[in-house]
């Protein structure tokens, strides 16, 4: 597969914190067999580090996740797909993990302008990066698993997908689409169920 | 292969019987091998690369077609063979993982965290206990991971000098327990009690 241009940062301009959506997603690509069994759901927890390098999805599909710095494709390698909303808020989903650990920032690479980093809100303990390591496997969602090949449905619906992603750093557009974040809160659907 | 517990026994684990169907495999929350013998084969057959009968502590045991008899033969001997491919395993697992921790500029797990690891290793090894995985984790220490049904236990031991372990329910995706300990004695009394 070629490398992408739009993945080129061409004087682009870094984004504040802000601008990242809880609505996007970061991925990350991960390494079959050692990091990812073939056959498994997820990656090896041991593998899911704190301090991950993500691509934004704000510009990036999932299979660019796949490029690595030098700008090889590793087709091998299983790409994860991590909602913001879910970092940032990883203490709604398991009460064992404490609130705001990570922050993320977009932090823009010549060859990666999708490059987002964590870094550590509050002095963190293993014990909160390990629940937080934990809940980021457990809610997970996994547009490419190792070995699986790229076919042409997969690059042409996620222009849109990325697309939308981008339209989010608008203010106006942020603003609006804020409510559906409602739907992932994970207390959201119990109100709706008969008691 | 039906696995009964064995009430009286001194290693306390459970006896295999014989069966021509090696898919009839139940297996309790906590099988444990006392001793192996394979009619035909080399004692130590598992050492010959085959599928052979070997015991860690999740479900994971792999049988061969043969029928497999067991008799009490030294305890020490057979526990010895399942250190030594124990101790084989952490260590490959730390060459296997150099070139790519480089890359990523991770620090391998330091000679501190390897002694203990082995320290550990060797504890459970005297109660016929082995972890499914030993792996160089990823916040640069050493994890060794066990399983029993659904529920996942994590042992992290961090350069740093620092341990901790996670439970996982696999099945509801929850975290059971997450805690930081004070000092690496506990860590097998904890494993024992996952295993109760």
């Amino acid at each position: 597969m070629r490398f992408p241009k739009q993945l080129y940062q061409n004087e682009r301009k870094t984004y504040g914190e802000e601008s990242i959506h809880s609505l996007n997603y970061m991925y990350a690509r991960h390494k079959p067999h050692s990091e990812w069994k073939v056959g498994e759901e997820y990656p090896d927890f041991t593998k899911i580090k704190s301090d991950q390098s993500f691509n934004w999805s704000a510009f990036s599909l999932p299979v660019w996740a796949r490029f690595n710095n030098q700008k090889v494709y590793l087709a091998e390698y299983g790409v994860l797909g991590y909602s913001v909303y879910t970092m940032r808020n990883a203490h709604l989903f398991d009460e064992k993990v404490p609130a705001i650990v990570f922050g993320i920032t977009h932090k823009t690479d010549p060859n990666n302008y999708s490059h987002c980093e964590l870094y550590e809100v509050n002095n963190c303990s293993k014990a909160d990066k390990r629940a937080w390591r934990m809940t980021l496997k457990h809610r997970c969602h996994r547009p490419l698993l190792p070995f699986q090949k790229v076919t042409f449905p997969i690059i042409v619906f996620g222009f849109p997908i990325m697309w939308f992603h981008r339209s989010l750093i608008n203010k106006y557009i942020k603003v609006v689409t804020s409510p559906l974040l409602l739907f992932y809160h994970p207390n959201f659907f119990r109100l709706f169920k008969k008691h | 292969m039906i696995l009964q517990p064995i009430t009286q026994n001194q290693f306390g684990g459970y006896k295999m019987l014989t069966t021509t169907s090696p898919s009839d495999i139940v297996l309790e929350d906590r099988p444990r091998i006392e001793t192996i013998y394979s009619p035909g084969k080399n004692y130590y057959g598992a050492s010959n690369n085959e599928p052979s009968v070997y015991y860690l502590s999740s479900n994971e045991i792999k049988i061969t077609d043969d029928l497999i008899s067991i008799h009490n033969t030294e305890q020490p001997i057979f526990q010895e063979y399942f250190h030594v491919k124990v101790i084989e395993n952490l260590y490959n697992s730390i060459k296997n993982e150099q070139k790519r921790f480089q890359e990523e500029q991770v620090e391998l797990p330091n000679q501190l965290v390897i002694d203990r690891t082995c320290d550990i290793l060797s504890t459970l090894s005297n109660q016929n206990i082995y972890p499914t995985l030993i792996t160089p984790t990823i916040e640069e220490g050493m994890c060794l991971a066990f399983i029993k049904a659904q529920f996942r236990l994590y042992f992290e031991l961090y350069n740093s000098g620092e341990v901790g372990y996670i439970i996982e329910d696999a099945v509801l995706k929850k975290i059971v327990k997450n805690e930081d300990l004070e000092s690496i004695e506990e860590m097998t009394s904890i494993i024992e009690k996952f295993f109760q």
